[in-house]
């Protein structure tokens, strides 16, 4: 489980924000549909940069401290800036941005507990063919 | 006493409340992280991303208490 776990993390949620999108729009109204995809968009951007900085600062060769302070200015006041303004825009349903924010939540917790049972399943296996080479033994 | 002036003054104690509750576990989960990190380098990158997915989900608890203070703030006025 490395940094790419984070990367699949991200490209997993913004899929499943499309696609809830796209159900939300067609059975409930856009504006929430819509609320739902800026919410992960914003929270995977979030995830995105925060991985970024925490790699780029424990970076054992010497950190590269233009990026470092790069992502810091996006991430810190920007990216929070516009999470503010999405707010005060009154456009999309809060509850909505919450949904969409937590989405990527769900997807980590779905993909760490699907590890879990693959593990399982294989420790299962593995129980398993030493039982079977002793009955044989 | 109306709610807009109970609002008015939980809200800010709320959000000093929450961004305390956040700073304080966010420093002891990264201080536990690097300390781990230094005494097994070989699983650092497995403790970064354990450390990254614990402080999105930190950072998370903070910013929905500050979206349920820009929305309450609107009750006030």
């Amino acid at each position: 489980m490395g940094i790419e776990f984070i990367n699949r993390v991200v490209k997993t949620s913004l899929i499943v924000s499309v696609i809830a999108f796209v159900f939300i729009t067609f059975y409930y109204n856009f504006k929430f549909g819509s609320g739902i995809l800026v919410g992960t968009g914003w929270s995977c951007l979030n995830l995105y940069f925060l991985a970024n900085l925490i790699k780029e600062a424990l970076n054992p060769q010497k950190p590269k401290k233009t990026k470092i302070t790069l992502i810091i200015l996006v991430k810190f006041p920007l990216l929070y800036f516009l999470g503010y303004l999405i707010l005060r825009l009154n456009y999309f349903p809060v509850l909505s941005l919450l949904a969409g924010f937590t989405l990527i939540f769900l997807v980590i917790f779905l993909k760490a507990l699907g590890k879990w049972f693959l593990s399982l399943s294989s420790e299962n296996k593995s129980a398993l063919g030493s039982v079977e080479r002793k009955s044989k033994g | 006493m109306t709610y807009q002036i109970a609002l008015a003054l939980t809200l800010p104690i709320g959000l000093a409340i929450a961004a305390f509750g956040s700073a304080f576990g966010l420093g002891k989960a990264v201080s536990a992280a690097m300390e781990a990190m230094g005494r097994q380098p070989e699983a650092a990158t497995r403790i970064q991303t354990g450390m990254i997915i614990g402080c999105a989900l930190l950072e998370a608890l903070t910013i929905y208490a500050l979206v349920t203070v820009f929305v309450l703030q609107g009750k006030i006025s």
